[in-house]
């Protein structure tokens, strides 16, 4: 084996045991050792946040959806803001094919996004539409007064509350539902971000975007299809089902990609609603040139990773260099890749081989989120209502394979000479479609032949995958590169998963 | 001195109710000290919450109870506006189902013409707290979560009809995961979810909770401290009580 | 009819009793002016007052009347609450204050009566004309409570725990102006008092 072999093995046995380490750009400096730089001078807290008396008519806020953010406000001047922010309980996808009741502020998960400049007066409305079932109300961490706004607001279906607050301290603020118990509301997705611009406004940039994590806890596993309610003792042991961005899988994927353009400043305003996790922060392929920590005055300068608290906020600057699309994720990593924590910023416009020269990474990475989820949905359609047909499941396991088994089988199903056997034109592969099904769930070590080649390797369990999925992918790979069969239904899939044991350490 | 009527009462249960407690209720916010524990003696209670059909005889029976009648000072605008006329439900409304979007004025009015009554919080908490083989359900597995189960679901769906799920240890049926319920007082002073300033509060308690981990009834306490006595609700109704004592007042 | 018979069955076979027998008020209301849909005077209270005397909540109908509830051995809130309604009254002029009434609602009709309401009117040196100190039911009580959002508890010691609401009616009994808490400002008050004057009452 040549070197460029080793170096593909090298590359490919990583990728097959996990996510492979973060391609460094070459030629980047080093992340500097200065301390807090550029510091302005104190902002004196909320003693010095009260900037007179307001001016001008009352103003309505404006409130956008994730991942937009409000323009800046551009006011010199304290004014009387109006917020009118309507909680809504919505049954929304939380992954493809699974849903979940979640209680919202605005319609959205995370809710609504707010934009007050320090000094200003926020007459607050809180509604709680008619249709809902549950009393809420709301917390917001840039209010200064007992429970953040919480003890004046406890709002019954059908009902608005209102109260005033003054808004004495600049940064940008977590708000969420304090009706106890507080961590199944927030568990729900109440929460958002407030933004309380320092009186001279934020530092122009090229694009601002509004990301919110938050973990989710369901009495079904990962991706278990269907209706999902929340796990109260899952809750507790903090075991969390879901990591999101955005309140679903697919938040800021595909389609859903923030965009920016090289040589633009993006200013990321990042939230962790919790109710329980620490996010630890960090964009594939980038590097933060500021850090505005905690959502704080300060920023530090060159970070890779940044903790954002359960309950708080930072945003972070950085300016894209080169075209491609960079991956927002959760460093604790099992997070981004077993429970969805994962966005993507696609950025547009001419290379630079001076800063980077690598290939893009997206079909490694992303498991199955690297292109829309559509054909994956239309068999999860048809397999529900009876219709499922033979294209269908191969349209669908073509983009599984492609997300969890080409980073070994390769692309073509051609394998890797001596490591990794083939699955195009195999015999091993068509010879017993229940030993297939049983080596996709349960994995596989020890001598095999495959093609008249001898392999010893480990092939991992793939038991986290659904019945149907498994029957997707192995229709799809019989019927490639010159296989030919039956589809195979997910009742055979049932059936084996149900009658061989799994390895310890194996998903269900 | 117990009269034979009195005598009568307290053996015979009404039709359609059961004899629920004695008990203890634990309030999650008590409003005094001496208020941390209070014991509640048996009493009658619906087994069902009070249905549509039974409250639309009601209001032909007392017209000013109907929406197009009701003074607004007894219930918001939206009293009964799930009924297709101010006669009655119509079609789309399963007759068995419990009735909702009544006030609390309403739901008394309808009681008291019953010559019953509604059930005080800690009367309607014992019947509540009940599991299926004993009276505190939080101890059996599964309890909890199939009343948060319930809160996940969203309001606005068709209800079904009462009597459908199995009762509870006092043979009461649907007073979880139906719809939320009327208490005679609602309007107590707690500590609960508006903690206010001292100045709005006569003598008022401390904001310690009784229980932690006491996850549905926390939601109670926060939906009954939202309420006022004209408010309505989509998922809110009632049923009525009845002291077995002989003598009815709350 | 399947209708009908469900429900007869629902009701287990009680009858319903008819509409509950109107207290005699000494002051009836004239057939012309039932109460509007808004009125709080759709609550009939069997109210007794300072004098011992029974009085309706009607009693100073046509006029704009501050109401609120209390117990007359509340030490701490109810005496503040009393000395906001005076300083609310001393900020009128004097053609305003002759027309507003005052009725407060004991929580405690087991202990308060005449003795202890008198006791007040004077410690406080309260215009017996225009102030009604009254005692009623614990059912209404409870009604009036709920319908002017005041919430309370009686605790072992047969003392109360409750907020201290001050709410003003137009004429008709419509409420008009509402605070919460003692030691408010009263210009919200007075600003409602003036604007239902310009209104028209009849």
């Amino acid at each position: 084996m040549g070197s460029k072999g080793l170096t593909l093995l090298a590359a490919a046995l990583v990728a097959c045991q996990g996510p492979a380490a973060n391609p460094v750009p070459p030629g980047t400096a080093p992340a500097g050792a200065a301390p807090v730089a550029a510091a302005p001078s104190d902002t004196g807290g909320s003693a010095a946040g009260d900037l007179g008396a307001t001016q001008g008519v009352p103003v309505k806020a404006v409130l956008t959806r994730p991942p937009l953010v409000p323009p800046p406000t551009g006011r010199k001047a304290p004014a009387k803001v109006v917020v009118e922010l309507e909680v809504r309980e919505l049954t929304l996808p939380i992954s493809s094919g699974v849903e979940y009741t979640f209680w919202t502020f605005g319609g959205s998960v995370p809710g609504s996004f707010m934009r007050v400049r320090q000094g200003d007066e926020v007459e607050f409305h809180l509604r709680n539409h008619p249709d809902n079932k549950m009393p809420h109300n709301i917390d917001l961490h840039s209010v200064t007064g007992p429970g953040g706004g919480a003890a004046s607001s406890f709002t019954a279906p059908g009902h608005e509350s209102r109260f005033s607050f003054k808004a004495l301290n600049q940064g940008l603020f977590v708000y969420h539902c304090a009706t106890a118990p507080v961590g199944m509301h927030v568990g729900n997705g109440m929460y958002g971000l407030i933004l309380v611009e320092p009186p001279e406004g934020m530092r122009p940039v090229d694009r601002e975007y509004y990301v919110m994590q938050g973990d989710f806890y369901t009495v079904g596993k990962y991706r278990e299809k269907g209706l999902q309610p929340f796990d109260m003792q899952k809750a507790i042991d903090e075991n969390a089902t879901y990591v999101l961005f955005n309140g679903s899988e697919g938040a800021l994927t595909g389609d859903n990609a923030l965009k920016a353009k090289v040589g633009e400043v993006v200013r990321l305003y990042i939230g962790n609603g919790g109710p329980n996790l620490v996010s630890s922060f960090h964009v594939i392929g980038e590097i933060f040139d500021r850090v505005y920590t905690e959502g704080g005055t300060r920023y530090q300068e060159n970070v890779q990773t940044t903790l954002v608290p359960a309950g708080g906020a930072a945003y972070v600057e950085f300016r894209v260099e080169v075209p491609g699309t960079y991956i927002l994720v959760d460093h604790s990593i099992f997070r981004a890749f077993n429970k969805g924590a994962l966005g993507m910023l696609k950025v547009e416009g001419p290379e630079n081989k001076t800063i980077y020269s690598g290939k893009e990474v997206d079909s490694i990475y992303l498991a199955d989120m690297a292109d829309s989820p559509e054909a994956i949905e239309k068999a999860s359609a048809g397999l529900a209502a009876g219709t499922l047909t033979k294209a269908q499941q191969v349209a669908a396991g073509a983009k599984l394979f492609a997300g969890t088994c080409s980073a070994c089988h390769q692309a073509e199903g051609q394998g890797l000479p001596t490591v990794f056997p083939p699955l195009a034109k195999s015999d091993f592969l068509m010879a017993d479609k229940d030993r297939a099904i049983t080596i996709v769930l349960n994995g596989l070590t020890g001598p095999v032949t495959v093609n008249g080649a001898e392999f010893n390797s480990v092939m991992p369990p793939m038991s986290q995958l659904n019945d149907d999925e498994i029957a997707n992918i192995l229709t799809f790979v019989r019927n490639s590169w010159g296989n030919t069969s039956d589809a195979i239904s997910a009742a055979e899939v049932t059936a084996v998963r149900a009658r061989t044991p799994r390895p310890p350490g194996a998903a269900h | 001195m117990l009269t034979p009527l009195a005598l009568a009462f307290a053996l015979l249960v009404p039709p359609g109710m059961v004899r629920v407690g004695p008990g203890v209720y634990t309030p999650l916010y008590p409003s005094a000290p001496g208020l941390a524990r209070i014991e509640v003696p048996a009493f009658a209670l619906d087994v069902t919450p009070v249905t549509e059909a039974q409250f639309t005889a009601f209001v032909q029976l007392h017209p000013r109870w109907r929406r197009d009648q009701v003074a607004s000072v007894l219930a918001d605008a939206r009293y009964l506006s799930h009924w297709a006329s101010a006669d009655g439900p119509g079609a789309q409304v399963d007759p068995a189902a419990p009735v909702v979007h009544v006030s609390w004025f309403a739901a008394r009015a309808y009681c008291v013409a019953r010559g019953a009554r509604l059930p005080l919080e800690a009367e309607w908490e014992v019947a509540a707290q009940a599991g299926h083989h004993g009276p505190v359900g939080r101890d059996e597995p599964g309890w909890t979560q199939a009343i948060l189960d319930w809160y996940a679901r969203p309001a606005g769906q068709r209800l079904g009809p009462v009597g459908r799920r199995p009762a509870n240890y006092w043979k009461v049926q649907d007073i979880q995961g139906l719809v939320w319920e009327w208490v005679e007082d609602f309007n107590q002073a707690s500590a609960a979810g508006d903690r206010e300033s001292q100045a709005r509060f006569c003598g008022g308690a401390g904001a310690q909770s009784a229980s932690k981990d006491d996850y549905v009834n926390f939601m109670r306490v926060a939906f009954r401290s939202a309420l006022a006595g004209g408010s309505t609700a989509s998922s809110l109704g009632f049923r009525c009580a009845h002291s077995v004592s002989g003598k009815d007042t709350p | 009819m399947r209708a009908l018979l469900a429900m007869i069955v629902g009701w287990g076979g009680f009858a319903f009793a008819g509409e509950p027998p109107h207290h005699h008020h000494p002051e009836s209301l004239p057939a012309a002016a039932a109460p509007t849909r808004g009125s709080l005077y759709q609550l009939e209270p069997a109210l007794v007052d300072q004098l011992g005397q029974p009085v309706a909540l009607t009693v100073f109908k046509g006029r704009p009347v501050v109401i609120s509830m209390f117990f007359a051995s509340c030490t701490a809130v109810c005496p503040l609450l009393i000395s906001d309604i005076h300083r609310l009254e001393a900020a009128l002029t004097p053609e305003e204050r002759a027309r507003l009434g005052v009725v407060l609602v004991s929580f405690d009709g087991a202990r308060d009566g005449p003795a202890a309401f008198q006791a007040i009117l004077k410690r406080h040196d309260l215009d017996a004309t225009r102030w009604r100190l009254t005692t009623a039911s614990a059912d209404d009580v409870r009604l009036l409570a709920a319908a002017l959002g005041i919430r309370y508890t009686q605790l072992p010691d047969g003392s109360y725990v409750h907020s201290a609401v001050i709410t003003l009616l137009n004429g008709q009994g419509e409420v008009a102006g509402r605070t919460e808490g003692i030691l408010q400002p009263v210009e919200p008050l007075i600003e409602a008092l003036r604007t239902t004057a310009t209104q028209g009452e009849h």
